[in-house]
């Protein structure tokens, strides 16, 4: 099976990886997929990564002892990648295939091993809230496919100001209320260049909010270096810019700017200090590996981002991805599982979409990576026809919230 | 908060129990709740059962580090027991506390503690897949306030003869075919005592269906010992019969026979070296100490059964139980989660009621250790989920079927020769 076969050679992928980056001296041994079950003798036994053949030893005791050749029973690459994680630091190398391969692992794996280095590395039942507002919404000159709020698209959003002091603050107040640990302030806009009246009432706002005792965070579009520097002497904890898809697909989603000018938005907030917020959008008509493309551009950053939002487009009126098939909960789950597998301290957020799903769907996303859900207490954006009163959702689930 | 306290007491009792289990001398100390959040303090120092401290030092390295006052950041009960439980062999001495203990944790904790046990113990993402036939329907004389097939209630359940054999072995290759390895064979009797030419019918059934290579079972409500015998000697690999609910619960809901035959034609069967199957249904208006109940019980066994079916109520019109609210997923992982945790050998069955839930819902069930389900149209009267529907499900989630197992139950003369050697 083409699936089976890209497995093993990206589990043996993998290990030459591991291989590479143990101690060890480096040996050259054939790129021939092998039809063997077994995938550590493709490795002499004078090279032995201190602790991966161990490794690999307790994970096929863990599965099944009868490997038969078919390609389910093979011990998945969800399966070594997450009993890797749990053992060793996160890495930044990762390869596209040997995302895919743990991507494209049997479902059960990747709730298993998703659950087991999210219980690693955070805290288990942990899950933080955030809310976000939008503070300047619609009359955006940017051509995003999936946003009601450009100005190119008939979708009933109605373009308004940047919202005043004392709506901002009476909205945080009540989110921090309700229990939110962090508000994010969206403003529709490509960048802040030149927006100085708005971005210095901003800055106001980030002083006002980090003095109430929440995280803050931004997503303003893109930054010039000066102003994130702003931002952060401004208290800013975090600021958002999505990559929303992998790179070969950018340009069929969004024109009006690059992939590059992204990345080179998130090097600035890097070097400012300030987290990453970094995620994307499923369901926007890439495929999966589109899919595997957002989290490896993610897997390889430099530092990994300290959240990643996973969006599920809700597909709205008036925009030219209107008429998308929405996206079933497995896809989200894979989707989650494999960020928590390959970024493994990054709070995975299960962001827009997740009014769609049911309370047992949501706990299937829960179990892995699952880290935030936006309690949306005041997203003014019209087109979200759901009420989002996300109160506190009263779900049986006894989750904590993060201080 | 009662449940809090209560998790504490369970959690100081459980270490206690493993206290007292370890090689270390006994030691008395007080039971007066404590208030503090450590659970381990509670033991003297020079008392470390082996590992256990060391286990608890691990599992509050994976909880929250400042424990507050609320009993949610508390380790729970759920996290202490699954920890134990992949690091030992299973216990038959649990108290009815520690198990409302852990049935009562937080339900995130039972999910990824049932996961660990499960992939600890059993090949992660195998399933089992049973089919079950009703080859006497109809016409019991029993009360059992659940079942249509019961003679007192009106529920349009047709009595009918024993299923000839040809129709019999024709299901049992079908379901051979679509992937089932153990065929079930219900009757709706009280018991099989004076069934003679029933029973001895069945006998051949078990036989031919053993020879397609199938693990066979039968529910036939109570047994004699020789009968028993004589389904061992004809192959049968495993015998069920449920105990539905708690001994307390019991007679609410059969009166026309007792707790105590239920255990004792338990330990015929498990005598006569067969399988124990058994295991009961939720939702017939019990209370959760019932559910405790039920799973006490079972845990503790002389031996745990090798598979423990957890059902979920389908409310038949007729039946007493007709207008019974129908269980939630959530109570089903509980319910699960807590059986794979103190019984992790057992195979623990997700039976009837599998068809109201959706396929997440049913990911959920996998998650928390439940790794068999039962496949077909029908479930005795009752329906069961679309066999394709489930062929997808089993794709969708990569789940496996798992093969049969004909090293299960005891072979009889081992065990005589063992008794007259000890």
């Amino acid at each position: 099976m083409a699936v089976g076969m890209r497995s093993l050679a990206s589990s043996v992928g993998l290990l030459r990886r591991v291989a590479s980056f143990s101690r060890s001296s480096r040996i050259v041994y054939s790129n021939s997929v092998r039809k063997s079950r077994d995938v550590d003798f493709a490795l002499p036994r004078q090279l032995k990564p201190s602790g991966y053949f161990a490794l690999l030893g307790q994970v096929r005791e863990y599965h099944s002892e009868e490997i038969s050749s078919s390609s389910l029973r093979q011990v998945s690459s969800a399966a070594i990648a997450g009993e890797y994680a749990i053992r060793n630091e996160p890495r930044h190398d990762w390869t596209r295939d040997e995302i895919q391969a743990i991507y494209e692992s049997p479902l059960m794996d990747l709730l298993l091993y998703g659950a087991q280095v999210h219980k690693h590395t955070h805290k288990w039942r942990e899950v933080q809230q955030c809310t976000l507002l939008s503070i300047k919404t619609g009359g955006c000159s940017e051509d995003c496919s999936y946003c009601p709020q450009s100005s190119r698209y008939d979708t009933g959003v109605k373009a308004q100001k940047l919202l005043s002091e004392d709506i901002v603050l009476d909205a945080a107040k009540k989110a921090k209320e309700a229990g939110s640990s962090r508000f994010c302030m969206g403003a529709a806009w490509r960048d802040t260049v030149g927006r100085k009246t708005n971005f210095n009432q901003i800055l106001e706002y980030v002083k006002e909010i980090r003095g109430m005792g929440m995280e803050v965070c931004c997503t303003l579009g893109m930054l010039e270096q000066k102003q994130a520097e702003q931002l952060k002497a401004a208290g800013l904890t975090a600021y958002n810019h999505n990559l929303d898809t992998s790179r070969e697909y950018y340009p069929n989603i969004i024109t009006t700017r690059s992939y590059d000018e992204r990345l080179k938005t998130l090097e600035l907030v890097r070097d400012a200090g300030i987290s990453v917020c970094s995620g994307g959008i499923i369901g926007l008509g890439e495929a999966e590996e589109d899919r595997v493309g957002l989290l490896h551009t993610l897997a390889t950053l430099p530092e990994h981002p300290e959240s990643v939002p996973i969006n599920a487009l809700l597909a709205v009126k008036g925009t030219p991805l209107e008429n998308q098939k929405p996206v079933e909960v497995w896809e989200m789950v894979r989707m989650i599982a494999t960020a928590r597998i390959v970024m493994p301290k990054a709070m995975v957020r299960l962001s827009a979409g997740r009014v769609r799903f049911s309370q047992p769907e949501q706990v299937n996303s829960n179990l892995y990576p699952l880290r935030t859900r936006c309690s949306a207490l005041c997203i003014s954006v019209g087109w979200l026809e759901s009420k989002e009163e996300l109160v506190l959702i009263n779900l049986p689930l006894d989750l904590m919230f993060c201080p």
